[in-house]
């Protein structure tokens, strides 16, 4: 459903992303973990269309991003982290605006957004303005408006900001029954936490390189840490100061 | 630890202001100088230009007028006119200024966090907006004082006194304008108060400037009378007033022209102690009322839905088109520092049609010309609004545009709606525009039609060459749209549309340039009958050229992702 090869970015002699692979299947949720600056978010703007990548390719639902970009899009929602919407508009007025987008008909956008807010709890504030909600509301219209075309991908860059715990629960719940239902979801995030209750699989980026793939419990394996949390682990993979002193293809298998 | 003192919190506050200047053009990763030279330059020739014209104007006053006192009232009333303008533009500048410096600026909150003395942060915001606010006195105002100087040779060193005449006058509405903002965001909320000044400062600066275009400020340069001068000074009577200080500072520096020192020292004295007062004044105020005014004042955003979203399931159009054209329509509606140009546009139109019915057209005895002259000046309007509206129409996404580039966006379909939507109000403005000049003319019909066609043609380019020039480099972190055009793509926009609408022209008045000659001239009867038609094929084309390259130009560039 997502798939990633040898993606490349460089931002003169640095290297942001180097030769990075990786696959989630469908109903598949995917975290993306790394230290800050490891490249998570270069990557998600690559994948998402944002950015261009300097080599390798990304196909997502069988349409490469680059060659097939209007396809492609068509078939993901992206939340990025600091999500920035139209002050003036009202969700509803948003999201028929992003329904339209998408080619979706008004009589269906209506329903779908009268849907979604409620999912989020935001059908109260339907008629406010965008301009004076906090941060976390606004994380939810944005979340709102990634579903509202029923994407088959999402691609979120770190979900729980400004979200209070209610909103996370809700957020953590939700994104679970639509996997098993079948949505793909790849998550880049900070909080540890989260990924360890929500994700199938873990990828762990560092310094541009895909240093670990895999369950919790491969994880684990690889780091040979029976029952540590997700949190040793990540730390243990990512603290090496020489990239090359981890035995990557050893740990993925 | 103890926390720095006055002085040195102020310094603090200021570094990263200064540092973030630096680092535009000596940091990491500096900005090309280019633009801003350019800039640089185009103001300096403005500059220099405003300080001809005024020393010109007041030459003509020193010559023309013999009788000294006179002389000295004219040239108070001169710059009392001047001073005037300035203070009631300084007045409102500096509230709409002093609301985002004390309240909506995102320094503010990290500026209170801090263990920094209230004075420091009151006078690091009061000095940025002075300068914000004081800025346009300095480029517009000072040449004309400068001017001032150098005609009328004054014996003492002038600069200094000057100095200390202006300043207290630029200090003096600045504080009046911090302690109305503080006092303002009591009531409203500072969002709703800063866009009511906002429309407020644009009708007013659209009213001062047509009343100053309507004084004709021009009739100086003719010869006058002492009778005629009686009546100028009665039009030039202005509610200059004994207390108001834009008065004492205007009479101030004209007292250098009667060597009149005394005089002019008893006014500055008496600016420094109002200005000093108004400072008290708003420091007592921010200290009383800022925490007050911060807590407070707040106003409900909840909004009636759109009607056209309403009504959008019975629309034909495609979802796409009518998704686009809602939003546009909607966030324009909401946001009045958009539709508050509207004015200036309707001010632009008045003083052009003013302007040419007040030109004595008689005297170049070709009301030919004249009218495609209008044609071109109406061009030029069009394309000074379609840098304002036209150019920039992608950039206003602004930071939003993560939504458009991850969906699944025809940028073709994207671009060609800025075009049209922005198409039939040009049009519409440019045969307003020609059609009243060229009525004036009183022209043969068959002459009208082929000046409204010629800017149709004007208004077609021009508009497909602002928006595609427009989305070939938006700049969407710019927070302010009316700035997207004043960059190294905005000239070459203005340029280019300039080249255009000159080109144009010569186009469509060769056949009877041509016809016109011929009679003088045998060896151009071969063109003499210059297909008519051949040439307005030749206008369709190259419009159709100045609108397609920059278009798909645009569209390339809107469908690349980011390096």
């Amino acid at each position: 459903m997502l798939s990633i090869e040898n993606l490349m970015k460089r931002y003169g002699k640095r290297t942001v992303v180097d030769q990075l692979s990786l696959t989630v299947n469908r109903g598949e949720l995917f975290a993306f973990l790394g230290p800050n600056g490891a490249g998570k978010t270069t990557t998600i703007k690559m994948m998402c269309g944002l950015l261009r990548p300097g080599g390798g390719h990304v196909v997502i639902n069988g349409f490469d991003i680059v060659k097939n970009s209007r396809a492609a899009k068509a078939s993901f929602g992206y939340i990025p982290d600091q999500p920035f919407l139209y002050d003036r508009l009202t969700p509803r007025e948003f999201l028929r605006f992003i329904g339209g987008l998408y080619g979706i008909k008004p009589e269906d956008c209506d329903s779908r957004t009268e849907y979604w807010l409620d999912q989020f709890e935001l059908l109260p504030f339907q008629d406010e303005l965008i301009g004076s909600f906090s941060h976390g509301m606004r994380q939810k219209i944005a979340f709102t408006a990634a579903f509202i075309h029923n994407p088959p991908v999402l691609i979120v860059d770190e979900p729980m900001v400004g979200l209070d715990p209610r909103g996370a629960v809700i957020l953590k719940k939700l994104l679970r029954q639509r996997c098993e239902a079948g949505l793909t979801a790849f998550v880049s995030t900070h909080s540890l936490d989260v990924a360890e209750q929500i994700a199938d699989r873990i990828g762990i980026i560092h310094q541009g390189r895909l240093i670990a793939e895999g369950t919790m419990s491969e994880l684990r394996d690889m780091t040979r840490q029976s029952n540590h949390r997700l949190e040793s682990i990540f730390l243990e993979l990512t603290r090496a100061r020489d990239i090359g002193e981890i035995p990557v293809e050893a740990l993925r298998q | 630890m103890t926390p720095p003192g006055f002085i040195k919190s102020l310094g603090l506050l200021f570094a990263p202001d200064i540092r973030r200047i630096r680092n535009t053009y000596a940091g990491p990763s500096p900005q090309p100088a280019a633009p801003s030279l350019i800039i640089l330059f185009l103001g300096l020739l403005f500059i220099c230009a405003e300080y001809y014209v005024s020393t010109r104007l007041f030459q003509h006053i020193m010559d023309q007028i013999h009788l000294e006192g006179l002389r000295y009232v004219l040239l108070a009333k001169l710059l009392q006119m001047v001073y005037l303008v300035f203070t009631v533009l300084l007045i409102y500048s500096n509230i709409v200024m002093s609301i985002s410096s004390y309240f909506t600026s995102p320094e503010v909150e990290m500026m209170h966090c801090r263990p920094v003395s209230e004075s420091a942060i009151f006078a690091n915001r009061f000095i940025e907006t002075f300068i914000r606010s004081s800025w346009m006195f300095l480029v517009f105002a000072v040449p004309i004082l400068f001017a001032y100087s150098r005609v009328l040779a004054p014996d003492e060193p002038f600069f200094p006194q000057l100095f200390l005449i202006i300043l207290p006058s630029l200090i003096l509405p600045t504080a009046a304008g911090v302690i109305i903002g503080i006092l303002l965001i009591m009531v409203f909320s500072p969002r709703r108060t800063q866009q009511v000044f906002l429309i407020m400062g644009i009708f007013l600066a659209t009213g001062l400037i047509m009343i100053f275009r309507m004084m004709q400020p021009e009739k100086l340069i003719d010869p006058i009378g002492l009778e005629q001068v009686n009546f100028y000074l009665d039009t030039l009577r202005i509610p200059t007033i004994d207390w108001s200080p834009a008065a004492w500072a205007a009479e101030g520096i004209a007292a250098y022209g009667e060597n009149r020192p005394a005089i002019n020292r008893h006014f500055s004295v008496r600016l420094w102690g109002t200005a000093l007062f108004g400072l008290g004044c708003a420091f007592s105020i921010f200290r009383l009322f800022w925490w007050k005014a911060r807590s407070g004042g707040r106003d409900s955003e909840r909004v009636e839905t759109h009607p056209s979203v309403k009504t959008r399931k019975r629309s034909p159009a495609s979802p796409f088109r009518c998704s686009l054209l809602q939003r546009d329509l909607i966030l324009f509606n909401r946001d009045p520092g958009q539709w508050s140009q509207l004015i200036v546009i309707a001010a632009l139109i008045v003083i052009y049609v003013f302007n040419f019915k007040n030109l004595p057209y008689e005297l170049y005895g070709f009301q030919y010309s004249m009218a495609f002259v209008s044609v071109g000046a109406a061009g030029l309007i069009l394309s000074a609004l379609l840098a304002r509206f036209g150019f920039p129409a992608v950039s206003a996404e602004g930071r939003s545009i993560w939504i458009l580039q991850t969906g699944p966006i025809n940028w073709r379909r994207y671009l060609w709606q800025k075009f049209l939507f922005l198409i039939i109000p040009s049009m519409l403005i440019g045969t307003v525009l020609v059609v009243f000049s060229v009525r004036i003319l009183d022209v043969r019909t068959a002459l009208v039609v082929k000046c409204v066609v010629a800017e149709w043609a004007i208004a077609v380019g021009c508009t497909g060459l602002a928006v595609g020039l427009g989305a070939q480099k938006p700049r969407f972190d710019m927070k302010d749209a009316a700035m997207v055009a004043v960059s190294a793509t905005g000239l070459y926009y203005m340029i280019t549309a300039v080249i255009f609408i000159v080109l144009t022209i010569g186009l469509v008045i060769l056949p009877d340039t041509v016809r016109y000659l011929s009679i003088g001239y045998r060896w151009l009867q071969f063109i003499r009958h210059t297909d008519r038609t051949a040439v307005w094929i030749l206008v369709t084309v190259i419009t159709s050229l100045v609108v397609i390259v920059p278009m798909e130009n645009g569209i390339r560039s809107l469908k690349k992702p980011i390096d």
